[in-house]
Parts: structure tokens; C-alpha cells; sequence
């Protein structure tokens, strides 16, 4: 093979490293879109057994949001294997536990249920904050786009900004709010 | 009888040299006859072929040791095989080794003849010009299709095309394996391509010059389908050669940048590059590491200058007249874009 056709392949089944903000973002809507990149789905090249799956980082992971009342009703059930080893966990207290298993135990639930999913989690790199060793930071190559909007804080605005919006209504100054 | 037909078939796999040969057996395993002889035979077989081997005794069979060999009519079927017109004599003497000659004559000289046969002429005339129409036709015919290509790749091209393997492939694919007068069986591929450019100096004796290069550019030329010009002329410099390309040509120095990377701190890196002359993009390449990307950019650049990149316009083979080019195309150390805009291409 000449260096050119070498080259080609090489490109060809390059790995890419994409970075996911999951501030705000729905966990599991999020698993779904991140098992398409770890299993290589989006490539062209894609088969099962062609091991062309992708790395994502994920950053944020303690700031998701799950919808509803999810937080206090999930429950997340673990069995050490030993009588007497059962724990329903709920997910507010995972969460605090260790912020990055929510996330991870909804894209591990996604992949498909077979040998390849070990190494497809594997490729899957949570982050509870923005703070990423600078040897995966160097390796980032791509973005994955947010789900849904993450909405601003009112005092996150300036005043300027705050003055200047066309309010449709506003109570009279003398109105005391109770 | 499961057994027995799986012990044949393994033996027809372990037997080659046997089943080469047209015996007993392979009518029995061609009719199915699954008997208990068949294996042991063939057993035997194998074993007084190993020692034949051993003693230096093999004895390959050539076609014309079968029955039903006319070899009269083997070389004009040649002829019309090929679409062509042969005169007789002319391709006989193509096909005739030196070595077949003084073979003859020893055995002739043994036999007691007074006069070996000194009617037969070899085939060295008609190869020596069989090889300087193919050369000069593949020349002139790679200048014109190529017209943006240096001059040293066209050479490089022609070497390629007029090497001993290639011209044993193109013998070979002929069916002048069995045609050719030689010493040994089966012959070198030195005498298959020394008898095949023979042939086509038969052929230029038989008709004229412009039929014999229409069956140098169908049989010859077309061995560079689906094949790399690129891999054949590998420039050993490319940073280099684009460098003064571009210098000649008052560009400004070529600039690498690097596109996209990912995985830097993997095993599985992937870097991107591309060259840029004056802010202009002039081509791009992938690598392993960045060193590899850019030897790889600037041969790209080199193959969208000299128009041979994959998506370039294939040889023209098909009934277009292409008008041969006897003038030299321009050499690497001349190549500049300003002269490669002056000459036309299609």
C-alpha cells in the first residue's frame, strides 16, 4: 500500500473526541444522542464489529436536569450479591454521592446490551465541572450541540439589557405587593 | 464412503503436483468413483513424484507433449486471436529463441547432420525493434495524455511499462507461454517478454507502423489502468520540488497549517494539513504525526499541479485520435505554473 492509500485509511477510521456541555441538559435525552457517537453510528464507515466508536467528554455532569419529580422518585437499585445486599439508592442522593453516575448508568443503559458496550463506556469521559486534565482537553476535536436551550438568569443580565426590554406590563409604582 | 470422499478431496488439496497431470484418477474424482484404489494410487503417486524431485529427474509437460498439438495452427489462431494480420514467416521468427537455435544445432550436430539447420533466424532483430517502437510510441503517447506531467515521471512511466515483468505479463496473458521456440519449459519471463516485444516488431513487418501502435497502446500502455502514477514516479522530495514550483512561479512560500487534529495525546492521532501559498490553498494531507500530514500535503499539492490526482481524467483509450508528442514535456527543474498554463489540456 503507498503511503497516500496508507494516509487515506488512516484518516478514514480516525477516532474523533467530542465534547458535550451537559449543564441543564435532560440526562437521558442526552444518553441517547451520546450512544450514536460512542458507537460510531454517525460514520459512513459504520458495522458492529468495526470498532469505529467515538470518545465523548462530557463536562457538567452535576448540573443536569432531569424532568419532573424524577430526582425524588428515581431510584437506583444495587445488590452487592451477599444476602442482605440489596440498596435502593434514590437520585438526588447518587447524584451527591458521586455526580457523574446518573449520566453514566443512562448512556450505559442505552448502549446495546452486548460484549461491545464495555468498551463503548469505556470511550465515555464524565466530568461533574468544567475541570479537564489537559491530556484529554489537547485531544478534543469536535463539539456535540446542546439539547435544549439553557435558559439565562435574570441576574445575569445587565441593567442595560434589563431597562431596555419591551415589557408588556408592569404593577403601578404605588402598588404594594403582599 | 463419507470418509473415502473426504480422504480424496484432502488428498486433491495435498496432491498438486498429481492433480495437474490428466490420469486415471481424475476421471474416477471427476465421475465421482469413490473406490477404494483411488486413494492409494494417488498416494503412490505423490511419493515417485517427491522422488523424482529428490533426484533432480521432473519433467514438466508442456502443452505440445499432449495429443491434438498442431502447432501450425496454434500460431495462425495467434494471429487471429489478436485481430491482426501476421505474415507467417515473419511471426515465426518471432517466436524463435536464440537458445532454441543453438539447442537445435547441437542436437543436430550429434545426430550427424553435415549442416545444422541454419534456415532459422532468432528473434533478436524484431525484439530490438519491437522494443524501440513500444518505448517511442509509450512516449509520445504519455506526453500527450499527460501533457502537465514532468518529463522525468513520462520516463519513469516508460520504464515502468517496458520492464521485463511487465512485458512477461502482457507475453504471458497473450498465450506465448506455449507458442515460443526456447531451450527450457517453461520459459523465463526475460525470453516472454523478449519474444512478445519480437512480436511486435512481427507486427510492424506485417503491416504498417500506425497498426502496430494501435496494438501497442491496447496491449501495452493499457497496463497502467487502475494503476498510481503517482506510486510509480515517487518524487523523493516533495517539500522541496513544490518549493521551487512555487518560487519559479513568484508565489509566495508555502505555508503548512494544520486544519483539524484529534487524539493528539493517542496512539490514534490524526492530523490534517494543508499548504497555503499566498493565502491560497494549494493542496492537503493526512498523517499519523504532523511530519507525515505534511510530506503527504505537499505531494498532494504536487498531483493538482501535474493533474494526477484520483479525480483527474483517465488515459484516453477509447476511438479519439490522440496526437502523439514528439517535443519533451517540461522537466521538475523547468515546472512552473506560469509555463503550465500555456499548454492546453482537455
Amino acid at each position: 500500500m503507498s503511503a497516500a492509500r496508507r494516509v487515506q485509511q488512516w484518516a478514514t477510521f480516525g477516532r474523533m473526541w467530542y465534547l458535550y456541555d451537559a449543564k441543564w441538559q435532560n440526562p437521558f435525552h442526552t444518553a441517547n444522542k451520546i450512544k450514536d457517537y460512542l458507537t460510531g453510528s454517525t460514520k459512513p464507515i459504520y458495522h458492529p464489529l468495526n470498532d469505529c466508536g467515538d470518545h465523548v467528554v462530557v463536562i457538567n455532569s452535576r448540573d443536569i436536569a432531569m424532568p419532573g419529580i424524577e430526582w425524588e422518585k428515581r431510584v437506583y437499585f444495587h445488590h452487592t450479591g451477599y444476602p442482605g445486599g440489596a440498596s435502593w439508592t434514590l437520585a438526588w442522593e447518587l447524584h451527591q454521592k458521586d455526580p457523574t453516575l446518573v449520566l453514566r448508568k443512562a448512556v450505559y443503559n442505552q448502549l446495546s446490551k452486548n460484549l461491545l458496550r464495555r468498551g463503548r463506556i469505556a470511550r465515555l469521559h464524565i466530568f461533574p465541572d468544567d475541570k479537564i486534565p489537559d491530556s484529554i482537553l489537547q485531544n478534543i476535536s469536535g463539539q456535540i450541540r446542546q439539547l435544549r436551550p439553557v435558559p439565562k438568569r435574570l441576574d445575569h443580565y445587565s441593567e442595560e439589557e434589563v431597562k431596555n426590554f419591551p415589557k408588556v406590563f408592569d404593577w403601578p409604582r404605588e402598588y404594594i405587593i403582599q | 464412503m463419507m470418509s473415502v470422499f473426504g480422504k480424496t478431496s484432502s488428498l486433491l488439496r495435498v496432491l498438486p503436483a498429481v492433480a495437474a497431470c490428466r490420469n486415471i484418477t481424475t476421471s474416477a474424482c471427476m465421475f465421482g468413483i469413490k473406490s477404494r484404489w483411488v486413494a492409494p494410487y494417488r498416494k503412490e503417486l505423490l511419493k515417485r513424484q517427491k522422488k523424482m524431485e529428490r533426484m533432480g529427474i521432473t519433467h514438466q509437460l508442456k502443452r505440445s507433449e499432449y495429443i491434438e498439438w498442431n502447432y501450425d495452427a496454434e500460431v495462425y489462431a495467434f494471429g487471429k486471436r489478436l485481430g491482426e494480420q501476421f505474415d507467417n514467416n515473419i511471426l515465426r521468427e518471432a517466436l524463435t529463441d536464440s537458445s532454441y537455435i543453438s539447442q537445435e544445432r547441437v542436437r543436430q550436430q550429434e545426430l550427424g547432420v553435415p549442416e545444422p539447420a541454419l534456415t532459422m533466424t532468432s528473434n533478436n532483430e524484431l525484439a530490438t525493434a519491437g522494443s524501440h517502437i513500444i518505448a517511442d510510441y509509450s512516449i509520445k503517447y504519455l506526453r500527450s495524455a499527460l501533457p502537465l506531467f514532468p518529463e522525468e515521471g513520462i520516463r519513469s512511466l516508460v520504464d515502468y511499462l517496458t520492464s521485463s515483468e511487465v512485458m512477461a505479463e502482457v507475453g504471458l496473458g497473450i498465450g506465448l507461454k506455449d507458442l515460443i521456440l526456447c531451450k527450457e519449459y517453461p520459459p523465463t519471463p526475460e525470453t516472454v517478454g523478449k519474444c512478445f516485444q519480437a512480436v511486435v516488431g512481427a507486427l510492424n513487418a506485417s503491416t504498417s507502423l500506425s497498426q502496430c501502435q494501435l496494438f501497442v497502446r491496447d496491449f501495452v500502455v493499457t497496463q497502467l489502468i487502475g494503476k498510481d502514477l503517482n506510486e510509480i514516479w515517487e518524487i523523493e522530495n516533495p517539500m522541496e520540488a513544490m518549493q521551487d514550483i512555487l518560487g519559479r512561479s513568484g508565489r509566495g512560500e508555502p505555508e503548512p497549517r494544520l486544519i483539524f487534529e484529534s487524539g493528539k495525546n493517542t496512539l490514534e492521532a490524526v492530523y490534517h494539513v494543508g499548504i497555503y501559498s499566498d493565502k491560497e490553498f494549494i493542496g492537503s494531507g493526512y498523517g499519523e504525526t504532523v511530519g507525515t500530514a505534511v510530506d503527504q500535503a505537499a505531494r498532494d499539492a504536487l498531483r493538482r499541479f501535474f493533474q494526477t490526482t484520483a479525480a483527474s481524467p483517465p488515459l484516453p483509450f477509447g476511438k479519439e485520435n490522440v496526437k502523439l508528442k514528439a517535443e519533451p514535456n517540461l522537466s521538475v527543474e523547468d515546472w512552473s505554473l506560469e509555463k503550465a498554463k500555456n499548454i492546453i489540456t482537455c
